[in-house]
């Protein structure tokens, strides 16, 4: 008894500072969304999900109203859970997002709001981003909060060739009056579409403080609807599948990503159009 | 560097002096059966065992030749480096503008060319197949159709003295000479294979003509009616994904990337070669057309180290019979398996089930390291699979899960696209357990030996940007969540392989190929405080290779490598280049010569290359110090009823003064070996 309670006093003393040990490369809070997941971790040349709000703001669809929720629990540990909620709006000329992301449980929390725009010039897209992250760390450790910019770009090289690219932090916010700098990404892929029934994204990212991270993800659309994904990236190794079906008025997406030695993280995303 | 210039610049001139110069040559004379194209897909850091049931399958495909007129998809993905798409180009392209009559016919399909047609040419033939009749045995002549008898005769030795010889028998050396024998006799008609395989390897004995060491022996009928295969004597077994049953050879990661990865089974084979060890050896049948059933049972005798309290160790391939010791183990251990599968074909594909029960005479003893708790201990062992493999729409998939004992599991799915015309992808998804025992077993892996303790998953691509530029590349990402050798706790690693091939003329290829490698192996280190701890540290080896092939005209073709490779740890270097010459003399006559040059800070900067060697003979050489090496191959057709091959090869080592250790170990700074081959075929 004694040794579970000085356990749980250990755990959720040292509980923060491990979560700050996990590296980006993992956390993929740059790129959410079921089928990001299943597909490497990829977002910044993958059009057509709404999630692109996160990875690559120049990719919001621009069409559709849509609502999306998103689940993903790193590893099956649910203190280490993202959370997030969006919607998508065309408005004048381009396409609004809005979305909300929550990270943590009571002892260590980090929340983002988010705001985004997208517009279009013929086959260029440019989006931009503005988020304000929050962390809280519970046990009156107190919290802080700042605001990032995040700028996406995005071209049809052909009609079945993307370049995206995407600046994450651009103006190199920290959190509150610590040094504690928010992670700044630079990243850029290509998506290319094989066939009308076959996807195939790879990008390059590069976190300033973590070794350069190779990701790529395939998706084929193997009945009308019914969509087949796996993919997979470096540094840190993890690979990833997953299903989507899509009907016209809602989409879900499931995806499992397996990290060594981690394990098996699975992700959940459901959409309403409207 | 300028090592290669002189030879390229020496060729050039003999050329131009003007060597024999032939009369008219089909296309066909180019793509001679060349087995170094085909091994050389191989991964070379691979176990010589491997590479013996490689050379089986190079064998049986260039006698049970595929003629692309008539074959079905599934056959034709037999062919190495066959994707699926290619398979579909040819069908299409049969179906649209008839048959095929010759090899450069093939160039017309979308995706073949000239350097793919070298890899498939020994396994495909354009002569028509026999009538399909209803009764085969109406007329003994129809049985024994299309009938053939060869006999082979092959002797080679390594000509410097092993310390082996230098021993007396009594005092643990050799007990037989240096030479190395091999007789092999076959009779194979349409439906009929008689076969007759013998050798003798250095050092081991021959008594007399009937005590050879290695020998396998085989009475085979093959489709007649509703029997596919019956078999007595040595065959070997390849069932769905090889998880569970597999002893026909086949590639993991190769350079192809994307082709010969998912497997094509064979089913029941009759084996050729005189390792029967490493197959079974008892009565083997396949019958049925959309349902086929197979039953086989083997009672072999295998060669492992006993114990004093009477149980062995796990039975190894490739044992040696030369001294007093490992002749006392020789083939003591009994081995009995029964196996049977059904498979059940559609338009689209297959399903399997196939199972084993396996029983040693004695018991496997269980080893003392970590990793040992999850072998094969005892004498009884069952494991049973099934398996799929089928189309839809641009993809194939295929699969197989297996069970042996009562809990060790291992899957293995994949999925392969031909996307647009130019573009290959696959992808495999491995989960080995660390308990799974399928000792029959040979899937893709990374580890060698049977399939255990390993996940993993495959990416490959292909893509072709032009008639002229090819890019090719996997990756693999993999982890062993067990203990294995040299390492007690979990590890992992990944391998990246990309490779660009440009062809800017028919008769000129230039490849560049890059290979890093990664792999944890544990170490002792210690902590802050001093203390002895157990580390893993990532292991690397990356390499990256140039070569050039040219055909200058008919008669010569040169090629030239230069191989670099980074090991760490330790940081070391190794290098080897290699100018490579083949003269077709006379349309009967041809030559090939090579010159290489090796240097490698030591045997962890190791490089390798393959040789062209006498017929059905294997050699993939590992070099490391600093020397060269020299070969010599004739192959002349005397007489359309006879072949030979006589081979003459030469190392020099310049930092050594002996080479190799123990029995094999040689005096001096230089190993030198030749051959010779005979084939009547009648």
């Amino acid at each position: 008894m004694i040794q579970r309670i000085l356990f749980k006093i250990f755990f959720s003393l040292s509980l923060p500072f491990l979560l700050l040990m996990i590296p980006q490369g993992l956390s993929a809070q740059s790129s959410m969304g079921a089928r990001s997941v299943s597909m490497g971790l990829t977002g910044v040349a993958l059009p057509g999900t709404p999630w692109s709000a996160f990875s690559n703001s120049a990719l919001l669809p621009a069409h559709n109203r849509n609502v999306s929720f998103y689940g993903f629990r790193y590893v099956g540990i649910a203190e280490i859970t993202d959370m997030a909620a969006l919607f998508t709006l065309p408005v004048f000329h381009g396409t609004l997002a809005g979305a909300v992301h929550k990270y943590g449980f009571n002892l260590y929390q980090e929340s983002r709001f988010l705001t985004a725009y997208k517009f279009a010039s013929g086959r260029f897209h440019t989006g931009i981003s503005l988020s304000y992250y929050h962390v809280n760390i519970g046990g009156n450790y107190g919290s802080a909060g700042t605001l990032g910019v995040d700028l996406g770009f995005a071209t049809e090289l052909t009609d079945r060739l993307w370049f995206g690219s995407r600046l994450t932090n651009l103006n190199q916010p920290s959190y509150g009056s610590s040094d504690e700098m928010l992670p700044r990404e630079v990243a850029a892929g290509l998506g290319y579409y094989f066939s009308e029934t076959l996807f195939m994204t790879a990008e390059l990212v590069k976190d300033v403080l973590f070794p350069l991270s190779f990701r790529t993800g395939l998706e084929l659309e193997l009945v009308p609807s019914f969509f087949l994904r796996a993919g997979f990236t470096t540094e840190p190794d993890t690979f990833s599948a997953g299903i989507g079906f899509t009907q016209e008025r809602w989409l879900i997406n499931i995806g499992m990503q397996q990290h060594n030695p981690l394990g098996l993280s699975p992700a959940l995303d459901m959409g309403i159009l409207f | 560097m300028s090592f290669l210039l002189l030879f390229l610049y020496f060729f050039q001139t003999v050329t131009a002096a003007g060597l024999a110069v032939s009369e008219t040559d089909t296309l066909g004379s180019r793509f001679r059966s060349d087995l170094e194209h085909f091994i050389e897909m191989a991964d070379p850091d691979l176990d010589e065992s491997v590479y013996l049931q490689i050379l089986e399958l190079f064998e049986q495909l260039s006698e049970e030749k595929i003629n692309p007129n008539q074959a079905g998809i599934h056959q034709l993905l037999e062919l190495p480096g066959v994707t699926l798409r290619d398979a579909q180009n040819l069908i299409q392209e049969r179906e649209k503008n008839g048959t095929f009559h010759s090899l450069s016919d093939l160039l017309r399909i979308d995706g073949f060319n000239e350097r793919k047609l070298t890899l498939i040419a020994p396994f495909i033939t354009f002569e028509s197949a026999l009538s399909k009749r209803n009764n085969p045995f109406s007329t003994l002549n129809r049985f024994l159709e299309n009938g053939r008898f060869e006999a082979y005769s092959r002797y080679r030795q390594t000509l410097e003295q092993m310390e082996g010889y230098r021993r007396q028998a009594e005092e643990g050396g050799f007990i037989g000479s240096p030479v190395n024998y091999y007789q092999r006799f076959r009779y194979s008609s349409s439906h009929l294979s008689m076969n007759l395989t013998q050798a003798k390897r250095a050092g081991e004995p021959l008594p007399d003509l009937t005590q050879f060491d290695s020998a396998s022996w085989h009475v085979a009928l093959r489709n007649t009616g509703n029997l596919r295969m019956a078999v007595l004597g040595n065959y070997s077994v390849s069932f769905g994904q090889g998880l569970l049953l597999w002893n026909g050879g086949s590639f993991g990661k190769n350079m192809q990337t994307t082709g010969s990865i998912s497997k094509n089974e064979r089913g029941i084979q009759p084996l050729n070669s005189a390792n029967a060890e490493a197959a079974f050896r008892g009565i083997a049948l396949t019958a049925g057309k959309r349902l086929q059933v197979t039953g086989f049972y083997s009672s072999n005798n295998r060669t492992s180290v006993m114990h004093d309290d009477g149980s062995v160790n796990f039975p190894r391939e490739g044992s040696y019979y030369r001294t007093v010791r490992e002749r006392q183990q020789m083939k003591d251990l009994g081995q009995e398996t029964f196996g049977g599968r059904v498979r059940l074909e559609s338009r689209v594909g297959y399903w399997g089930v196939s199972a084993f029960l396996n029983r040693f005479e004695r018991p496997i003893a269980q080893g003392q390291r970590p990793y040992h708790r999850f072998l094969f201990q005892g004498r009884n062992l069952s494991g049973f699979s099934t398996d799929y493999r089928f189309q839809a729409g641009p993809a194939h998939f295929f699969g197989e899960i297996a069970q042996t004992g009562r809990s060790g599991r291992a899957f293995l799915g994949g999925a392969g696209f031909s996307a647009g015309n130019s573009t290959d992808l696959i992808l495999l998804y491995r989960n080995y357990q660390t308990g799974y025992q399928g000792i029959f077993g040979s899937s893709f892996s990374e580890q060698s030996g049977y399939p255990r303790n390993e996940s993993g998953i495959y990416f490959g691509f292909s893509h072709r940007f032009s008639n002229r530029v090819l890019i090719r590349a996997f990756r693999d990402q993999f982890s062993f969540p067990g203990p294995r050798f040299q390492s007690d706790q979990p590890s992992a690693g990944s391998e990246w392989l990309l490779l660009t091939e440009y062809r800017p003329r028919r008769d000129l290829t230039i490849y560049a190929l890059m290979r890093f490698k990664t792999r944890e192996q544990e170490t002792t280190g210690q902590d802050p405080f001093g203390r002895e701890v157990r580390l893993l540290i990532p292991v690397s080896r990356n390499s990256m290779r140039i070569q050039a092939e040219k055909q200058i005209n008919r008669e010569i073709r040169i090629r030239s490598r230069i191989e670099i490779l980074r090991s760490s740890p330790p940081n070391e270097t190794g290098y080897l280049l290699f100018q490579d010459l083949r003269v077709q003399l006379r349309p009967n006559i041809r030559l090939d010569a090579r010159v290489t040059l090796f240097d490698t800070d030591s045997f962890s900067s190791r490089v390798f290359q393959f040789e062209n060697d006498l017929l059905y003979v294997m050699t993939n050489m590992m070099l490391h110090g600093q020397g060269q090496r020299i070969y010599l191959l004739l192959y002349a057709s005397l007489f359309s009823w006879a072949d030979i091959w006589i081979k003459a090869a030469t190392t020099l080592y310049e930092n050594r003064t002996a080479i190799s250790s123990g029995l094999s170990e040689i005096h001096g700074n230089r190993k030198s070996d030749i051959g010779f081959q005979v084939r009547f075929r009648f």
